[in-house]
């Protein structure tokens, strides 16, 4: 057997159990093909309200620790709150490198990127930022992105030349508890530094491209102070970053806002408890961002959610891998994992099985815009009503 | 024939006219295995040699469709001029970037299990005597926070659950793994790992390595990461690992341990496994891994004892010499899938009639696999460890 049939069996196999655990839980219709029975959106007016908020786990997250049935006690609100209200992917593949700096900027830029993970370097491709701004002409305030620090910090704009100045303000929370070498400014706030569970060390890597702390925390209107006072209140990063975000959503409301959370990734030092805590964690934010996009006037009832983790984490039968702790075997679990969508463009309750790619998720947040992400080399996502 | 005791150099002289043959990925894995052949236990030292030996004869369709796959791999220019044979860590390295970037590291991997079959032995050797024993203990102060939990889930399916365990002696596991090993001495066969210093003092034929006999050097290592992360210049990741890849054992504290492969084996615990150096339940786990894989003991003794809470990398980094308070809870949870993956690591090696034991001393709950043990079974009856550790042999 070919390994991408391997893929698709193991897969075909995964998601079939997710989809049957799923059915029992939520009593979700199945929506095998949903396209043929939803309206297609009515563009124009609506269109140029719409928001997105996009939430990846940049820490690689296995089906037995969330969606399978084993996993379900550590993603309580994600089941019961979110999922009657989604549509739920069971099989998206990510093809590319199992890095999480180059994967979440391949799911930007809806192309399998192949730059070396840890290197400080733009995406090659046009990013779904870019896309965005350039096509629909808005403000760089329209389009954020909330980011842990390790290697991020490029994430908001592409290489590419047709779209210079067109990228995301990108905002690497930590930064603003640091100092430039990476220390912590701030005394007893050294757990919100936590971010580089890959490698014991990062690349050294250029800032000057970044926003000033005392710019970001303007726009924020906070003071680094205050900012730092409310930070000593949290437990970890990715809770640092969900407060960010609010706050973003709150004071700037940016059309598109993507998080990506990365507490997960804890996993690499070998603490399953602590990787279980990243997943709980990562549930939490999730349900309590869907709760402030449904409070804040600007995003109610015209926003769409969409969760995913890059990439999943080594499966526990691959003899290269040492279970959930890396994602260095590439084998077919490690690359497959499911997406979550809420909104008004998304039919509630409904589970699709049709495998979807990593990659696609750009070219269909784009063309929820009514813009085109005409480099990206992924397939739009007609579930989610185009 | 290759001698056991062959250094690395002349092997590698040897064996080179061989794999200038090979397609250039599967050179350079093998010389990078040749190259580390006086690290290697016994048993990699004659997998090796009989890797070789069917590569250089290739007769079984196994080993051919093995070439095959590895030929088909398509490297760029640049590595395929770079010189494999003489730091082939290193050329490992390079092609494994661009295995992913390229994607084929799927295709890579297929191919490498492809070759597994060559390592076997030919004929069926006699069965290992007495059968293969791993024994996972859980510390007492491995505990949940509230009422008594239900342990090992995840491995019932596949042996009898003992809820009901009493252990009346004081150091039954330490005189099981020294009776095992008095009775069948053999170097690197019997082991004995654990999160804190053995209380009773092991008999010279069992190896013993600990998280906390190894502070020293795991500090001296954090301290490592932490001058190469501040060092001006620093590359980053690939900086991080070059500088590992020359470090010797001496340089992190281990001079004192008098037999190589076991210092050389000691040191890639720590600078080939992630958490090892942070976390005793980590230590623990992945050495049981690596103890499984590499050296195939006849008996390995493993206990899980609490590891430090969650601490901020960068302070571990900052100060080597921290050692923070223990989390028996998350500990327990992380023993748990611990002993779960020692299964899974131990079912890897080719003999069958295999047992395996978990046990928890605090809880009196044990899990036991191996002959005559049904999966999915309980026994409620009381039992003691003593009389536990002899059902299955
Ligand atoms: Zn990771």
């Amino acid at each position: 057997m070919n390994q991408v049939d391997q893929w698709n069996r193991l897969a075909a196999g995964r998601s079939y159990d997710r989809r049957e655990f799923l059915r029992g839980l939520c009593g979700s219709a199945l929506a095998t093909t949903v396209s043929s029975v939803l309206p297609r959106r009515a563009w124009g007016s609506a269109v140029k309200r719409r928001k997105v908020v996009v939430v990846t786990f940049g820490g690689g997250a296995r089906d037995e620790e969330t969606f399978a049935p084993e996993g379900q006690q550590n993603i309580p609100r994600m089941l019961q709150e979110l999922m009657p209200q989604a549509a739920f992917f069971t099989q998206v593949v990510n093809r590319g490198i199992l890095g999480h700096y180059v994967a979440t900027a391949s799911l930007a830029t809806g192309v399998y990127e192949r730059f070396n993970n840890f290197a400080d370097v733009s995406p090659e491709n046009p990013t779904l930022f870019e896309y965005f701004r350039q096509s629909l002409k808005r403000p760089a305030s329209d389009a954020w992105v909330v980011a842990p620090s390790n290697g991020f910090n490029r994430i908001g704009q592409s290489s590419h030349g047709l779209y210079t100045g067109a990228g995301a303000s990108v905002i690497l929370p930590k930064r603003l508890l640091a100092h430039a070498d990476g220390s912590a400014a701030f005394g007893g706030l050294e757990h919100l530094l936590n971010d580089n569970y890959e490698s014991p060390i990062q690349a050294p890597v250029a800032l000057a491209s970044e926003m000033p702390s005392e710019q970001v925390a303007s726009m924020l209107k906070l003071s680094v102070a205050d900012f730092a006072a409310h930070a000593s209140t949290l437990n970890s990063p990715d809770e640092l970053s969900l407060f960010v975000a609010r706050r973003i959503m709150r004071e700037v409301a940016p059309c598109l806002l993507w998080v990506t959370l990365h507490d997960i990734d804890v996993a690499h030092t070998g603490a399953f408890s602590l990787y279980l805590e990243g997943i709980r964690r990562s549930d939490t934010i999730c349900a309590e961002l869907w709760r402030t996009i449904q409070s804040e006037p600007e995003y109610k009832d015209q926003t769409n959610l969409l969760i995913l983790p890059d990439f999943g984490r080594d499966s526990d039968g691959d003899a290269g891998g040492n279970g959930f702790q890396h994602h260095r075997t590439g084998d077919a679990l490690s690359r497959t994992t499911w997406m979550m969508a809420l909104g008004p463009d998304v039919r509630q309750n409904t589970v699709v099985d049709r495998p979807i790619e990593s990659i696609d998720l750009t070219p269909t947040v784009a063309a929820l815009f009514g813009c085109d992400a005409r480099m990206s080399q992924g397939h739009l996502i007609r579930e989610l009503g185009l | 024939m290759i001698g056991d005791a062959q250094k690395p150099s002349s092997l590698a002289t040897q064996q080179l006219p061989l794999l200038r043959k090979l397609p250039i990925p599967l050179a350079a894995i093998m010389m990078q295995q040749i190259a580390r052949a006086d690290r290697l236990f016994p048993v990699e030292l004659q997998e090796l040699k009989r890797s070789l030996q069917a590569l250089a004869s290739p007769h079984s369709p196994a080993i051919e469709a093995a070439v095959r796959a590895f030929a088909a791999l398509q490297l760029s220019p640049e590595l395929q001029h770079l010189d494999w044979a003489t730091d082939p860590a290193s050329f490992v390295e390079k092609m494994s970037a661009e295995l992913w970037s390229s994607g084929q590291i799927g295709a890579f991997h297929d191919a490498a299990k492809l070759l597994v079959p060559a390592t076997l032995p030919t004929q069926t050797s006699p069965p290992i005597k007495p059968a293969r024993f791993v024994t996972i203990a859980l510390d007492r102060r491995l505990s949940a926070e509230s009422s008594t939990p239900s342990l090992f889930l995840k491995l019932r399916p596949h042996g009898t659950f003992f809820p009901n365990v009493k252990d009346e002696e004081p150091n039954t596991l330490g005189e099981w793994l020294s009776a095992r090993a008095a009775a069948a001495p053999a170097p690197y066969a019997h082991w004995r790992l654990s999160g804190e210093a053995d209380r009773s003092p092991s008999p010279a034929s069992v190896v013993s390595l600990s998280y906390d006999g190894l502070k020293s050097t795991r500090q001296q290592l954090l301290a490592r990461f932490n001058a190469t992360r501040n060092t001006d210049g620093a590359s980053g990741p690939e900086g991080l690992r070059h500088t590992l890849l020359q470090l010797t054992p001496e340089q992190i504290g281990l001079a004192s341990m008098p037999d190589p492969v076991l210092r050389a084996f000691a040191m890639e615990i720590f600078t080939g496994g992630s958490g090892t150096q942070l976390y005793a339940t980590t230590f623990v786990q992945w050495t049981v891994r690596e103890v499984l894989r590499r050296a195939q003991p006849q008996t390995l003794l493993a206990r899980f004892t609490p590891r430090s809470e969650a601490t901020s990398i960068d302070l571990r980094f900052t100060y080597p010499e921290l050692e923070p308070p223990p989390d028996g809870r998350g500990s327990l949870i992380d023993a748990e899938m611990g002993a779960y993956l020692s299964y899974l690591n131990l079912q890897r090696l080719p003999d069958e009639g295999a047992s395996f034991l978990v046990w928890h001393e605090g809880y009196g709950q044990a899990l036991l696999i191996g002959n005559g043990m049904p999966g999915n079974a309980q026994s409620q009856s009381p039992i003691t460890l003593k009389a536990l550790l002899r059902l299955t042999t």
